[in-house]
C-alpha cells in the first residue's frame, strides 16, 4: 500500500524473500486445516491428506503465488526509491534556499570547469571525430597520403628519410596515374579549396571554393537538390567549362533558394561561371572548412595561362577514394605506390610509398597546424581546472559540512542511515552541479565560437559549435564533476562522532587540522603552478618568436603590390611598363626612404624556376623546398635590408647582354659549391636552355616561406625585367618606422590614382605576411594566460577559505594565547604560516609536476626550454605572495580577537 | 494461474467473495476459506489454491494489503485487508453481481412472448 512507511518497515524486517513468505503462509494454512480436522476426530494423518487435497495442484500455485509476490516486491522497491530521492530532492532544494551564495559559488565554479572542457572537447570534436554533414558512408572513404622513401643504391633496402614526412597533396601527372589504374569498384576524386572573391566590385565577397577533380561528388555520397554536378568532360584538363556548382547554403542567401537558379551566371574571380546545380542538405564538402561553391579544377588553370603548363607544376591535389570493402584497400596502395612512381617526379635515389588515412584529418599530414597542437594541449588545461575547480568545490562543501554537524549529528540520532545521508548531500552537490552544467552550456557555446576564431581562423565553420556530442559530454562531465568534488565530503560528514558533535559548539576540544582539506590546498596549488609554468613558457616562446630576425627589416617596411584586375588581365604588361615610373614618383612622399621592385612579395610569394648545375645529375638539398627565385630591382635588395656579403649587387639599368648575373644566398653559395668561391660560377636555368647565368655575388639569408624556418632556405635573385616572366608589380618601400603607417595611406593614394579603374592595389607592412604565423602562438598565450589566471583565482579562493576556517576553528585557543601575553607578530605567525605552509608543499609539488610534464609542452615552445629557470622561479613567487595575501584577512581578524569576548564564549 | 474450480464458480466471483470477507475486518487466508465455505453452507467447493492465487493477484493490484501478524492460534500468519482501491473495487463487483443476477433471474421468470 503507497504511502505507509510504518506497514513498509514492518514488511522489511519480517519478510524475507517471496518463496520463504510463500511457503510460510501455504504451510499457515495447511497445518490451521489440518488440524481442524483432527478437531473433528480425523486421524493426523488423513487430515493432512485432506487439507493438501483441498489445496488443489499444490507445486504450480506455490510458483505462481512466488510470480506474483516477487514482481510486487520489485515494483515497491522501485516505488521506494523514487520516494527516497523525491525527498531528498526537496532537502537538497530547501538547503539550497538557505545557503544561496554557496550554492551559487559551488555551481558558477562547476559552469566554468566543465564549460571550458565542454568548449575545447567542440572544438576537438569537430577537428577529430565529426564527420562533415551529408557524407554517405563515411568509413569507406580514404584519404590516399604518401611519404618519399630513399632507394639504397643495392636496392634491397627502402629507409624511410623521415618518418613523420607523410604528404596528402598529389601532382596532376600522379592523379591522373592512380586514376588509371585505379581498382575495380573504387572511386576516385580530388579536390582543393581556396578562398575567391564573388561578385563584382562593389558587392564582391569572399567564398571558401572547392576546385574538383574525378568523381568528387559520388566519392562523398552528395545528391543535387536542384540541378546536376560536374559532367566527366567538364571536369578535362584540356577544356575550361565555366560551370559553378553551389552550395545549398549558398542557394539560398545568395539566390534566395530560387528554383531558376540554373542557368543563372556567377562571377568568381572576375570570371562567369554558369549555375549548373545545387547540392544538397547540409554537405558543405570533405573538411571542415565548408565550400560555398565547387568549381571544375580547370578553372584553376585558366586565368593561370597554359593549363598544362599549371597542372604540371603546381596542382596541389587532396586525394580521396572510396573503397567498399577494407580488403580492396592493399590493391590500391600498391597501384597508387606504382603510379607515384612512374610520375617520375622523383630523383633517381628516392620512391615514394602510398599510406591511406582517415576522411576526418585535423590538419594535413605533413603542415602540421599549430592551432590543432594548442587545440590538444588546452584539453590537458581544461582538465587541470576542472581539477582544480573540483578541489574547490570539495573544500567548500568540507567547510560547510563542519558548520551542519549538528544538524546532521540530529538526523543520524534520528536514525536516518548513513548511506542515505551521503546520499543526500552528493544529491544537495548534483543539484549545484546541475545548474553549473545547464550554464556550462553557454559557457561552452561562447568559448568553443572564441576557441575556433583564436585557433583555427582560416576554417571556415559553418555548423554550431555544441552539438548532440557536446551535450552528452557536458552532461556527463558535470555529474562525474559533482560527485568527484562531494563524494569525499559526504563521506566525511556522514562519520561524525554522535556525542561530541550533538554536545559541543563549534570550537569544542582541540583545534583538529583537516588533512583532507590541506591536501585539497595543496594539490590546487600545485595544479595552479602546472599551469602557470604552462603559461610563462608559452609567453617567453611567444616573445621569442616575435624577435626572430627573419632577414629582412620588418618594422620599416611597406609592400604595395599591384595587379591589373581581372577584367583588365590584358593590360598587365602595361602595367608592369608602367610601374617603375609610378613607384619612382613615391619617392617624394615623406618618410619613404628607399624604394625598390620585385616581381614577388615576401614570405608566401614564391617561385620555382627549372635549375641546374653544370657537371651534377642531381643538385645538392638544404630543405625540403627551394631554391626560391626571385626577380628584383637594384635597389630591392637593400630597401629590405637583405645586404651583400661577398662580390657586387646589379648595377642599375644592367642588361647583362646574353649572360644573366645572378645573386644567390649564402645557404645557397655553401650548399652549392662548398669551399669553393660561388663568384663567377656558372647556374643553367630554365632548365638549360637559356645556357649558363653567372653568379656575382652571395647576400644575407632571408626566410622564405615562415617565421620559424628549421632549415635555411636557398634563395636566388635575378635582374628584374619589364616584360615576360620577371616583370614586377611588387614595389617594397622602406619608410622611417614612425611614419610607416601615415606612409601605407599615402602609397596607396597616389596608386590608386594612377592606375584609376583597372587595377587592385594592396598596401601591407611587412609585419602583415608574418603575422598568420603569430596567430596561433599569440592564441596559445592568451589562452594558457587565461587559464593560468583562472587557476590562480581559484587556488587564491581556496587558500583563504582554509585558512579561514582554520581560524574560526582556532579562535578561542588563540584568545588564550593572547591573554597568556603572545605578541602580536606570533599570532600573525601563526596564521599567515598555517596557510604558507601548505602552499610552499603545493608549489614543490608543482615545480616537481611541471619539470616531469615539460615533454608535453616541448612542442608548443620556441627557443625556451620547458625547464626554464627564470619561468619556474617567477611563477613560485607569484604563488607564495598570493598566498599570503590570501591569509592576510584572516590574520587581520585574528590579531582582533579580544581574549575577554573569546574566553567567555565557554 | 490456473483457476481450479471443482464446482464452477463465474470468472471474478471469488474475488468479490473475498473481498466481502475482508470487509469486515483483516483475515488471514484460512479464515477467508472458512468464511467462504460457511457463508455458502457448503455450496461452494472451492480450491485452496485458487482462493490464494485470487488473494495474491489482488495484493498486486493493490485491492488487498498484507502483513504478517499473529493468529488466534499464537502462530505466525499473513494477514490480508482491504484498501480504499479494493474497497471501490469490492462496491463496482457487487453491484454488476447484482444486476447479473436480476437480469439472469428475469429471464428466467420471463415467459416468451407471443410472436
Amino acid at each position: 500500500m503507497a504511502g505507509d512507511p510504518v506497514w513498509r518497515r514492518l514488511r522489511r524486517v519480517w519478510s524475507g524473500a517471496p518463496a520463504r513468505d510463500v511457503d510460510a503462509e501455504l504451510q499457515f494454512h495447511l497445518d490451521a486445516r489440518a488440524s481442524d480436522l483432527e478437531a473433528g476426530g480425523m486421524s493426523a494423518a488423513a487430515a493432512r491428506a485432506r487439507a493438501i487435497a483441498e489445496f488443489g495442484d499444490m507445486p504450480s500455485v506455490r510458483a505462481g503465488l512466488v510470480d506474483i509476490d516477487a514482481r510486487v516486491a520489485r515494483r515497491r522497491r522501485r516505488s521506494e526509491r523514487w520516494d527516497v530521492v523525491r525527498q531528498d530532492l526537496g532537502y537538497g532544494v530547501r538547503a539550497m534556499r538557505r545557503s544561496p551564495g554557496l550554492f551559487a559559488a559551488i555551481a558558477l565554479t562547476f559552469a566554468l570547469g566543465v564549460g571550458m572542457n565542454a568548449a575545447v572537447f567542440s572544438v576537438l570534436d569537430r577537428l577529430y571525430l565529426a564527420v562533415p554533414p551529408g557524407i554517405v558512408r563515411p568509413d569507406q572513404i580514404r584519404r590516399l597520403m604518401w611519404q618519399p622513401r630513399a632507394v639504397p643504391a643495392d636496392g634491397a633496402r627502402v629507409v624511410t628519410t623521415a618518418p613523420r614526412d607523410v604528404r596528402s597533396v598529389l601532382g596532376y601527372e600522379e592523379f591522373r596515374g592512380v586514376a588509371a589504374t585505379l581498382p575495380r569498384g573504387m572511386v576516385l576524386a580530388g579536390y582543393d579549396t581556396d578562398v575567391e572573391r564573388m561578385g563584382q566590385r562593389g558587392d564582391a565577397t569572399s567564398v571558401t571554393v572547392g576546385h574538383v577533380l574525378g568523381d568528387y561528388f559520388r566519392v562523398l555520397g552528395a545528391t543535387p537538390a536542384v540541378g546536376r554536378f560536374f559532367a566527366p568532360e567538364e571536369l578535362q584538363i584540356s577544356v575550361t567549362a565555366a560551370v559553378v556548382v553551389l552550395s545549398h547554403r549558398l542557394w539560398i542567401t545568395r539566390f534566395g533558394g530560387r528554383s531558376d537558379v540554373v542557368g543563372q551566371l556567377l562571377v568568381v574571380n572576375g570570371r562567369r561561371y554558369t549555375v549548373i546545380g545545387v547540392s544538397g542538405g547540409d554537405f558543405h564538402g570533405a573538411d571542415n572548412d565548408a565550400a560555398d561553391l565547387w568549381l571544375p579544377m580547370n578553372a584553376l588553370a585558366a586565368p593561370r595561362g597554359g593549363a598544362a603548363d599549371w597542372y604540371a607544376g603546381s596542382a596541389w591535389i587532396q586525394t580521396l577514394v572510396r573503397t567498399p570493402t577494407p580488403a580492396a584497400s592493399a590493391d590500391l596502395l600498391r597501384v597508387a605506390s606504382a603510379a607515384l612512381h612512374d610520375a617520375n617526379i622523383f630523383p633517381g635515389d628516392s620512391t615514394a610509398v602510398a599510406m591511406l588515412g582517415p576522411l576526418v584529418e585535423p590538419a594535413l599530414p605533413g603542415y602540421p597546424d599549430p592551432g590543432v597542437t594548442i587545440a590538444r594541449r588546452l584539453a590537458l588545461v581544461s582538465l587541470i581546472i576542472l581539477l582544480i575547480a573540483c578541489a574547490n568545490v570539495a573544500n567548500l562543501l568540507l567547510a560547510r559540512g563542519v558548520q551542519r554537524r549538528r544538524e546532521l549529528a540530529m538526523r543520524l540520532a534520528l536514525g536516518v542511515g548513513r548511506a542515505r545521508l551521503v546520499g543526500l548531500l552528493l544529491l544537495e552537490a548534483g543539484l549545484a552541479a546541475s545548474i553549473g552544467g545547464a550554464i556550462a552550456i553557454f559557457v561552452a557555446l561562447e568559448g568553443a565560437t572564441v576557441l575556433r576564431r583564436l585557433l583555427l581562423p582560416n576554417v571556415h565553420f559553418v555548423d554550431a559549435p555544441v552539438n548532440i556530442h557536446v551535450l552528452w559530454f557536458t552532461v556527463l562531465l558535470a555529474i562525474a564533476a559533482g560527485l568527484g568534488a562531494a563524494l569525499a565530503p559526504a563521506l566525511r560528514a556522514s562519520r561524525l562522532d554522535l556525542a561530541d558533535a550533538l554536545r559541543g559548539s563549534a570550537r569544542d576540544g582541540a583545534y583538529q587540522p583537516s588533512r583532507l582539506r590541506s591536501t585539497l590546498v595543496v594539490a590546487q596549488a600545485a595544479l595552479s603552478v602546472v599551469l602557470l609554468v604552462g603559461a610563462g613558457l608559452v609567453i617567453r616562446s611567444l616573445v621569442g618568436v616575435e624577435h626572430i630576425p627573419t632577414g629582412y627589416d620588418s618594422d620599416r617596411l611597406l609592400f604595395a603590390s599591384v595587379r591589373a584586375d581581372p577584367d583588365h588581365a590584358a593590360w598587365q604588361p602595361t602595367l608592369a611598363q608602367r610601374l617603375p615610373g609610378v613607384a619612382e614618383a613615391l619617392r617624394r612622399i615623406p618618410g619613404v626612404e628607399r624604394i625598390g621592385l620585385a616581381a614577388q612579395e615576401p614570405m608566401y610569394g614564391i617561385s620555382f624556376l627549372g635549375l641546374a648545375l653544370p657537371g651534377h645529375d642531381h643538385l645538392p638539398k638544404v630543405a625540403a623546398d627551394g631554391p626560391f627565385v626571385n626577380f628584383v630591382s637594384p635597389d630591392y635588395l637593400p630597401t629590405v635590408g637583405i645586404r651583400v656579403v661577398q662580390g657586387e649587387v646589379f648595377r642599375p639599368m644592367d642588361r647583362y647582354g646574353p649572360v644573366t648575373p645572378v645573386l644567390v644566398n649564402e645557404t645557397m653559395a655553401r650548399a652549392y659549391w662548398p669551399g669553393a668561391n660561388p663568384i663567377g660560377q656558372c647556374v643553367m636555368l630554365g632548365a638549360g636552355r637559356a645556357g649558363c647565368s653567372t653568379v656575382i655575388g652571395v647576400v644575407t639569408d632571408a626566410h622564405a616561406m615562415h617565421t620559424i624556418e628549421t632549415l635555411p632556405m636557398m634563395q636566388m635573385y635575378l635582374p628584374r625585367a619589364d616584360t615576360g616572366r620577371g616583370r614586377a608589380n611588387v614595389i617594397a618601400i622602406r619608410t622611417a618606422p614612425e611614419r610607416r603607417a601615415a606612409v601605407a595611406i599615402a602609397v596607396r593614394q597616389q596608386l590608386e590614382s594612377a592606375f584609376e579603374g583597372w587595377a587592385d592595389v594592396r598596401v601591407r607592412p611587412m609585419t602583415d605576411y608574418l603575422a598568420p604565423e603569430l596567430r596561433p602562438w599569440h592564441a596559445g598565450a592568451t589562452l594558457f594566460t587565461a587559464a593560468g589566471l583562472l587557476a590562480l583565482i581559484v587556488a587564491t579562493i581556496g587558500i583563504y577559505s582554509t585558512v579561514n576556517y582554520t581560524f574560526s576553528q582556532r579562535t578561542h585557543e588563540i584568545g588564550v594565547r593572547i591573554a597568556l601575553g603572545a605578541s602580536a607578530w606570533a599570532v600573525l605567525r601563526l596564521v599567515i604560516s598555517s596557510g604558507v605552509r601548505l602552499v610552499i608543499a603545493g608549489v614543490l609539488a608543482g615545480l616537481v609536476l611541471s619539470l616531469a610534464a615539460g615533454r608535453l609542452v616541448a612542442s608548443l615552445l620556441y627557443g625556451t626550454s620547458a625547464h626554464d629557470p627564470m619561468v619556474l622561479a617567477a611563477v613560485a613567487l607569484v604563488l607564495l605572495v598570493v598566498a599570503i595575501a590570501a591569509c592576510l584577512i584572516p590574520a587581520w581578524r585574528a590579531f582582533r580577537v579580544d581574549p575577554a569576548i573569546t574566553l567567555r564564549m565557554d | 494461474m490456473a483457476m481450479p474450480s471443482s464446482l464452477d464458480l463465474l470468472q471474478g466471483t471469488l474475488d468479490v467473495l473475498v473481498l466481502r470477507a475482508l470487509s469486515w475486518r483483516s483475515m488471514h487466508g484460512y479464515a477467508i476459506a472458512r468464511f467462504i465455505h460457511d457463508g455458502s453452507a457448503g455450496a461452494f467447493t472451492i480450491l485452496d489454491g485458487a482462493l490464494y492465487t485470487a488473494l495474491h493477484r489482488m495484493e498486486e493490484q493493490e485491492w488487498v494489503a498484507s502483513e504478517w501478524g499473529i493468529s488466534d492460534r499464537g502462530k505466525r500468519a499473513k494477514f490480508y485487508r482491504l484498501t480504499p482501491a479494493g474497497r471501490r473495487a469490492l462496491r463496482a463487483e457487487t453491484a454488476t453481481w447484482h444486476q447479473y443476477v436480476t437480469a439472469v433471474a428475469g429471464v428466467l421468470r420471463a415467459a416468451p412472448a407471443s410472436s
